[in-house]
């Protein structure tokens, strides 16, 4: 919303405040003013009479100009088109600074061996923006209208010493949309004078109009006739008051019809009378199919959705958004009609975003505005014209009448916490301009009419506070019995995990949920996603399923910044299964760790991977036996199909591990890259076994390795499968310390070499019973695996 | 002979250079044939005054020789010792191993010192669904259908009745619900949120928010001020201050915008708080009577508190970043330059 405060100054009495002052109070009253600006920049700027123009002698683009500007006469070279003997200018005399001139500092020239003292000013050059402007005022300087004392100060005596506040409105607060109630809203901040206006005019004939409303959207409508109009320019002090509104002048009729909507916050729209072909004005809902031409010479399909404006059989407004180009005004109206109506703001506001038409108009329409104040607007054109209304017809015009709001005294001092005096909550309000009547400690509160925001006494509260200044509430903290609200498994299962991880080594990151089916198709197990509707991009489309699509982008990206190593995690939510679940991805790529003068780099494989997963989970209590390592019971297209693995826990698969696909690998550059996906929702629903003290033992064990050829097609699990079997006891731990493969190895084998730790934690072993007990395991394995003892 | 013998033994032990001819001589001086030793051997022929005299005598060479052979000997170990630590000199300089340190992302440390903070107050942190329906999401949160809050342009939806959170304050709803009709409430809520938004610098389609929510039957503005105060110096230093400046939102009311000051000129005015010494944190008030009503309180005797902060904004102003999408680009060099900051 921009504000001209000398518009305001007009119907509140701003004390002399200054604008950027007056911007602070507004701020801090929730009126939040982004900008304050002048209208107009220049120091010292001042009349000036151009007495004698001639050329340049030696320049074909500037003329000579001879200026009065009072007490001296400046000669000054001007490069405007446009200039001429006998003219009113604005001059800029030497030293004078002007910001949004080229040159900012005007300082005394020679130009082609003529001095020149000063420049005359274009409207550009005093910060009026182009778009306000017309053809011949951005070609040339600016020519006066008519005669001014020379040597006066000319911003001032123009009417430029204006100041533009922009606001930014909460939707709360579309009232403010009206100038007059802004001047409703200061004078109760500044505790000053609201100077009344009537809003109403005098009751005239009927008009020769025949209104029939026929949709709900259409809450009131009036249609207000004025006749004998001379069309023509608008004063020079109206067309400046126009650019710090925002609008480019036009005529009268155009302009004083934009004022009237400013101050009052109700537009109009204006038809030209004589072109209407009808006395019979319909509103209703359109038709689809139809089609309107508009007065911006643009054509528009309608849809039944859209609330129009019939006259006779021809549409001549698409109500609120647009009027036609068949009935709209021009240079050479005579006699118009004048709508002041109200709308139901959503019909409006969908309307116009459909047909992307936001004018200051439709803008206002597409909030709530004030349907008790429809005249208001009609008797400020009334003075602008300095023409009274003919007639009028007008459906459902009501008269306002406030609904009354009760407060408490205690209510007040509940809800903030601070008391505040009865009398000062009352006086808050009245200069609010709510009428408020007081029983006891209670306060009966009629709000104005545009204040359509305040329903409730919590509202009224917020009125009270707002002014009595939040900077005044006394801090204190909330007094409360407080129950125990431990945190959920998936809560601590997802803190613990980040900790652990991070103390892995791995770094956190956080991807988007929102990916599209030919990202996610590489990775995603069923394929059935949650689409969104209205998507913003076809990049974001779908509420991921899974990790593993992130997290490889993740790893390309970083790879893209010759970032070898990675290691990498994330938890987050993901659509699986028809619900939203909990997954963990980790990513591993390069070196785990790093290798440098004084230890080799650990290059990161699959068994880095399982040993990260599986810590993990045995930290969590998860030990191994409980979650199991399994072989991929079909084939993943995003794994390598003889390095990768399911974890399970109860038969169940809580995720799926291995070294991504050669296929994908190659399509993006991504050797040896691991990765894995966790279903932490469905480990959540599991405890972990919380460690007890298991004794110690203080006799020390013995270890014995051993060497042995394995057939090619047995695994690591079964042997140790059969050495811990029967002997578990004695058996503490098998540790695989080496693997061989070699041509002197009989075919199909290898060799395994194990380091039993061996122990029994009542009595020390002797060599004997060790003795026996290792050939009992060698026996074993060699009937169950036929693997047998190298050398 | 014997002050002869203990001058030739002395010489030669002071002349010993290492352990090991020490060791060589000890062996040439008290071995089967060493010069002591032999001393004592042709004794036959002596008398036995004489023997005694020899006796003594050399039993008092012995003990002579034997204290400086020891003293020789502490000297050389102690002379070894400093020579081996000389050779055994390194470059301190030259790298240590490299450990793996991992990192959390700069908005889980963000989010995690903000729940410690409202954890320390009592706080439980509870967290609830991304997709949720509108009804919780609008409705109870008194935005009804038309509002302008709950524009299309904003949200994402997956059907009329099902979207993806704008705020995590559809979890406010579910919380009372779940405590109501007279349970008192102390939570806060983090969680990942939605707008339909283009990204650029300051906005990003997907964002992290915490919301709070303080339910009781005397729960103030004075009490929400308390807090926020608090929270603020605990996140931003012991010398911020916070202000509240009047606003809306329709599911608090009275509303407020709450600006903590700026943490680089405080309060002076700088490029980063555009002059005004002040920096917008986050929104609050008092929890509109319709959404205590909507979720099963009785807002006569029922009240409390809201508001809800973006963690991206606030982790932006604690380490000066500038680029919202930073934090979803996820660059390791990005990422690895928070694990120092507590
Ligand atoms: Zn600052």
């Amino acid at each position: 919303m921009i504000v001209s405060y000398k518009l305001l100054n007009k119907y509140v009495d701003l004390k002399g405040i200054d604008p950027f002052e007056l911007g602070d109070i507004l701020t801090n009253a929730g009126l939040e003013v982004e900008n304050v600006r002048a209208l107009a920049q220049g120091s010292d700027l001042v009349i000036g009479y151009v007495k004698e123009a001639y050329p340049h002698p030696n320049s074909d683009k500037l003329t000579v100009c001879l200026t009065d500007v009072g007490n001296e006469t400046l000669k000054i070279c001007c490069g405007a088109k446009n200039v001429g003997q006998d003219m009113y200018v604005i001059v800029a005399r030497p030293g004078c600074q002007l910001d949004y001139a080229k040159v900012p500092v005007i300082k005394k020239v020679t130009l082609g061996g003529v001095e020149s003292n000063g420049m005359i000013c274009s409207l550009s050059e005093i910060g009026i923006p182009s778009k306000f402007q017309t053809h011949e005022q951005l070609a040339g300087i600016e020519v006066l209208d008519h005669e001014y004392q020379l040597g006066a100060e000319a911003l001032k005596t123009l009417g430029y010493n204006d100041f533009i506040l922009d606001i930014s409105l909460t939707p709360n607060r579309s009232d403010i949309y009206s100038i007059y109630a802004l001047a409703i809203e200061v004078a109760g901040l500044l505790n000053t004078t609201l100077f009344d206006v009537e809003q109403n005019i005098e009751q005239k004939q009927e008009g020769l109009y025949h209104i029939n409303i026929e949709s709900e959207d259409c809450l009131s409508y009036g249609l207000f006739t004025f006749t004998n109009l001379n069309a023509q320019e608008g004063s020079y002090e109206n067309k400046i008051m126009l650019y710090a509104l925002g609008f480019k002048p036009r005529f009268n009729i155009v302009d004083d019809g934009n004022m009237a909507m400013v101050i009052s916050g109700n537009p109009v729209h204006t038809f030209d009378a004589d072109k209407l072909k009808s006395k019979k004005f319909i509103i209703k809902k359109g038709l689809e199919e139809e089609h309107f031409l508009a007065l911006d010479d643009k054509e528009y399909q309608i849809t039944k959705d859209d609330l129009l404006i019939i006259n006779g059989d021809e549409i001549v407004a698409i109500a609120g958004v647009i009027g036609s180009k068949s009935s709209c005004i021009d240079e050479n109206t005579k006699n118009i009609v004048v709508e002041s109506a109200a709308f139901s703001h959503v019909s409006v506001r969908n309307t116009a975003r459909r047909l992307d038409l936001f004018s200051e108009a439709s803008v206002r329409f597409s909030k709530i505005v004030n349907s008790y104040t429809l005249e208001f607007p009609i008797k400020i054109m009334e003075e602008l014209l300095n023409v009274k209304c003919d007639a009028i017809n007008k459906v459902n015009y009501l008269k306002y009448e406030a609904k009354p709001i009760k407060l408490t005294h205690e209510k007040i001092t509940k809800v903030l916490g601070i008391t505040i005096a009865f009398e000062e909550c009352v006086a808050i309000l009245r200069r609010l301009s709510f009428k408020v009547e007081i029983e006891d400690s209670t306060l009966i509160a009629y709000p104005p009419s545009y204040r359509k925001d305040v329903e409730i006494d919590v509202d009224l509260i917020e009125e009270i506070i707002r002014v009595y200044g939040y900077e005044n509430i006394i801090a204190s903290l909330p007094l409360q019995e407080i129950n125990d609200h431990p945190l959920s498994n998936i809560q601590t299962l997802v803190n613990h995990t980040k900790k652990l991880l991070n103390d892995f080594g791995l770094n956190e990151i956080i991807t988007y949920q929102l990916s599209n089916a030919r990202k996610l198709d590489q990775f995603s197990l069923e394929k059935n996603y949650k689409e969104l509707y209205n998507p913003l991009n076809n990049e974001r489309m779908i509420y991921r399923d899974n990790l593993l699509t992130s997290l490889v982008e993740c790893i390309e990206y970083n790879k893209s910044y010759q970032i070898n190593d990675q290691q990498l995690f994330e938890i987050s939510h993901v659509f699986v299964d028809n619900k939203e679940k909990t997954y963990l991805s980790l990513g591993l790529i390069g070196n785990y760790y790093q290798g440098n003068w004084h230890n080799q780099a650990l290059k990161a494989d699959f068994y880095i991977m399982k040993a990260l997963i599986f810590d993990w989970l045995a930290k969590l209590g998860f030990y191994y036996g409980r979650v199991l390592i399994e072989p991929v019971a079909k084939d993943h297209p995003f794994l390598h199909p003889k390095k990768s693995a399911y974890i399970t826990m109860n038969k169940k698969i809580i995720g799926v591990f291995g070294q991504l696909h050669p296929r994908l690998a190659q399509e993006k550059k991504l050797n040896e890259c691991l990765i894995a996906q966790i279903d932490l929702s469905l480990l959540s629903t599991n405890k972990g076994r919380i460690n007890k003290y298991e004794g110690l033992s203080l006799i020390p064990s013995v270890y014995r390795d051993l060497s042995l050829i394995v057939p090619n097609d047995i695994y690591a699990n079964e042997i140790i499968k059969v050495v811990k079997q029967g002997n578990n006891k004695l058996i503490k731990d098998v540790k695989i310390f080496d693997l061989y493969y070699g041509q002197e190895l009989p075919e199909h084998t290898y060799s395994m070499a194990l380091s039993l730790e061996i122990g029994n934690d009542n009595e020390n072993l002797n060599e004997l019973e060790i003795n026996n007990l290792i050939n009992k395991v060698l026996k074993e394995l060699q009937n169950k695996l036929n693997i047998i003892l190298r050398n | 002979m014997i002050s002869e013998l203990k001058q030739e033994l002395t010489n030669m032990i002071n002349d010993v250079n290492s352990l090991n001819d020490l060791q060589n001589i000890k062996v040439s001086i008290f071995g089967k044939k060493g010069r002591i030793t032999l001393l004592t051997k042709d004794m036959k022929d002596k008398t036995i005054e004489e023997r005694r005299q020899i006796g003594q005598e050399v039993h008092q060479l012995k003990e002579y020789i034997e204290i400086i052979i020891k003293q020789k000997e502490l000297f050389l170990i102690e002379k070894k010792i400093n020579d081996d630590i000389n050779n055994e000199a390194i470059d301190i300089y030259l790298p240590g191993m490299e450990f793996n340190s991992g990192t959390l992302h700069p908005l889980t440390i963000t989010r995690n010192e903000i729940e410690s903070f409202f954890n320390s107050l009592g706080f439980a942190v509870i967290e609830g669904n991304e997709i949720e329906s509108d009804e919780y999401n609008f409705e109870k949160m008194n935005i009804p259908k038309d509002h302008p809050a709950r524009d299309m342009q904003d949200t994402f939806y997956f059907s009329v009745e099902e979207l993806l959170r704008t705020h995590t304050s559809p979890m406010q709803a579910r919380t009372m619900e779940a405590n109501a009709p007279d349970g008192p409430i102390r939570v806060i809520v983090p969680g990942k949120t939605y707008r339909r938004d283009e990204d650029d610098l300051t906005h990003s389609h997907q964002f992290m928010q915490i919301e709070g929510l303080v339910i009781d039957k005397n729960i103030s503005l004075a009490d929400l001020k308390g807090t926020l105060e608090l929270f603020a110096k605990n996140i931003f230093g012991s010398n911020t201050k916070i202000r509240f400046r009047p606003s809306y939102f329709p599911f608090t009311e009275p509303s407020v915008e709450v600006d903590v000051t700026c943490h680089v000129c405080h309060g002076q005015g700088c490029s980063v708080c555009k002059q005004t010494g002040w920096i917008e944190i986050l929104g609050a008030g008092q929890v509109h009577p319709n959404v205590i009503d909507n979720c099963g309180y009785d807002s006569n005797v029922y009240q409390g508190f809201a508001f809800g902060m973006g963690v991206e904004r606030v982790a932006m102003i604690k380490y000066g970043i500038d680029d919202i999408r930073l934090f979803y680009n996820n660059n390791l060099n990005f990422l690895k330059q928070f694990d120092k900051i507590k």
